[in-house]
């Protein structure tokens, strides 16, 4: 059964003199998620929200929605240390140094070529950022379309 | 040769995540084991390779002070190991020795430092204050890391006395401090050298002196964190010094003389003893030096050097001949502090 999620959409109901300024009001909405999630996953840090540029990597230069697969959609096996939540994220970053210094280690580096540079917006999936690291665990939902959230592709 | 063993570890945290673990801690005891993510044919795995570290080593990556290749290549002691990360039970893995050269497909590349990490480790932060100082005139590059020495030397000095005398210090770190004091033989120039990098390595993390940035122009700053008490003691210490250096370098020269003419300069602390005839005038003289100097407080340094006065001299002396060098520095114009 896919997880229901209690999703958050905005609506314009304000326009002020000073121009189109809306004030956002959200209204409860189920979205499902790429993949089945367990119990408490996301966790409660975690937030539908918009960030950007965050960056991705890829194996190649076109990008494709299974980039965007967690190890456990891909049916890779679950290391220990890493609890089901996160082994069912898709990792990214919000400083390219890092993101390209990650890919360049010895497991990635085997199947890295790229970088996409991701623009998330509300709407697209339930993340949490580490402002300390970085670094992005990203729920990404069943509608999450990779070409309007890429906006470049970098080679490593 | 003795062939190395499977060894059994703890899995400590996770240092860096993307999508899954590629860079871990591990514990023996107390040992840090680190391990890297490979690649491997069968993706039913999670094969990771590992080496021990030295806590020094450990610590100078964290600090930010070697990358990760380096602890993979370069310290003579470690052991590298593989293992499956999927194996993992009741947060143990077993690792295999790994004999020989790791390839280059096992290997990090160069410039992977701590700052990539995607986990937070719960560490004591590192010093926030800054310091700058204006450099000004003609250098050249051995000069300058020559001034930054003595001046690191100085300060982990003083840093050290602060800390044997601080109850906020933990007694671990004391006995490290007071370790140092008492296993050099201060016969010779090795020592020296030695004491005084121990005393750099052994400087709390809060403390640690790091070079921010450093604008290289006529007149340039050098922008150094550390910690603000030390270095409102460096502010007051070489002016200080400046200001009474006649008197300074006499009282130098007087206790460098006895020391001399008694053949004491080449006898080690352990050869000396405690209950010698000359220990009164030795401990007098060094005491007189510091007085001048306004640092160290003599009576720590004694205790340090485990009330050998021969011992407690020649650490004062060492001392004085490295403020001596940097406070040359700005007596030429090269090195003055900023407001």
């Amino acid at each position: 059964m896919l997880s229901l999620p209690p999703a958050k959409v905005a609506l314009p109901i304000v326009a002020t003199p000073n121009g189109m300024r809306y004030r956002v009001l959200w209204r409860e909405e189920n979205m499902p998620y790429l993949e089945d999630l367990p119990e408490q996953c996301p966790p409660a840090n975690a937030k539908d929200q918009q960030f950007g540029p965050a960056y991705r990597i890829l194996p190649k230069a076109e990008p494709a929605i299974e980039h965007f697969y967690s190890y456990s959609k891909l049916g890779l096996t679950k290391p220990g240390g890493v609890d089901e939540c996160r082994y069912r994220s898709c990792s990214m970053f919000t400083n390219i140094l890092q993101a390209r210094a990650i890919a360049t280690l010895p497991k990635k580096r085997a199947t890295s070529t790229h970088l996409a540079k991701v623009v998330v917006q509300a709407g697209f999936g339930t993340s949490w950022l580490n402002s300390k690291t970085d670094h992005v665990d990203f729920w990404p939902y069943d509608t999450f379309d990779v070409a309007a959230a890429v906006t470049e592709v970098v080679p490593v | 040769m003795k062939m190395p063993r499977k060894r059994r570890v703890k899995f400590a945290a996770t240092l860096i995540f993307a999508d899954e673990p590629q860079l871990i801690l591990l514990k023996d005891r107390d040992i840090p084991v680190v391990a890297l993510a490979v690649p491997d044919d069968d993706l039913t795995k999670a094969m990771f390779v590992a080496t021990t570290a030295t806590h020094k080593d450990w610590q100078s990556y964290l600090d930010g002070n070697c990358d990760l290749r380096y602890l993979f290549t370069y310290p003579k002691t470690r052991h590298v190991y593989t293992f499956d990360l999927a194996e993992m039970k009741n947060g143990e893995v077993r690792m295999d020795p790994f004999l020989g050269r790791l390839p280059e497909e096992y290997l990090p590349e160069s410039r992977v430092f701590s700052s990539f990490h995607t986990e937070e480790l719960p560490l004591a932060p590192t010093a926030t204050d800054e310091e700058i100082l204006v450099v000004d005139g003609e250098w050249d590059m051995p000069e300058f890391g020559n001034f930054y020495q003595r001046y690191s030397d100085i300060y982990a000095f003083i840093a050290a006395i602060k800390n044997w005398n601080s109850a906020e210090v933990a007694p671990e770190a004391k006995r490290g401090i007071s370790t140092t004091f008492r296993t050099k033989p201060f016969q010779g120039g090795f020592s020296y050298v030695h004491f005084f990098q121990e005393l750099n390595e052994r400087v709390q993390r809060t403390q640690r002196l790091g070079l921010d940035k450093i604008q290289y122009a006529s007149p340039g700053t050098v922008e150094i964190r550390g910690e603000a008490d030390l270095f409102v003691e460096m502010k007051h210490l070489i002016p200080q010094f400046l200001l009474d250096r006649d008197r300074i370098s006499k009282q130098y020269g007087k206790l460098h003389q006895f020391l001399s003419q008694n053949r004491l300069l080449k006898m080690t602390g352990e050869q000396y003893g405690k209950d010698q005839a000359t220990s009164r005038y030795i401990m007098l003289q060094a005491k007189e030096l510091t007085d001048l100097m306004t640092e160290p407080n003599f009576e720590t340094v004694f205790v340090l050097a485990d009330e050998n006065s021969l011992v407690a001299a020649k650490i004062v002396m060492a001392f004085y001949r490295r403020l001596d060098e940097a406070a040359a520095y700005f007596a030429q114009g090269r090195v003055s502090f900023s407001n």
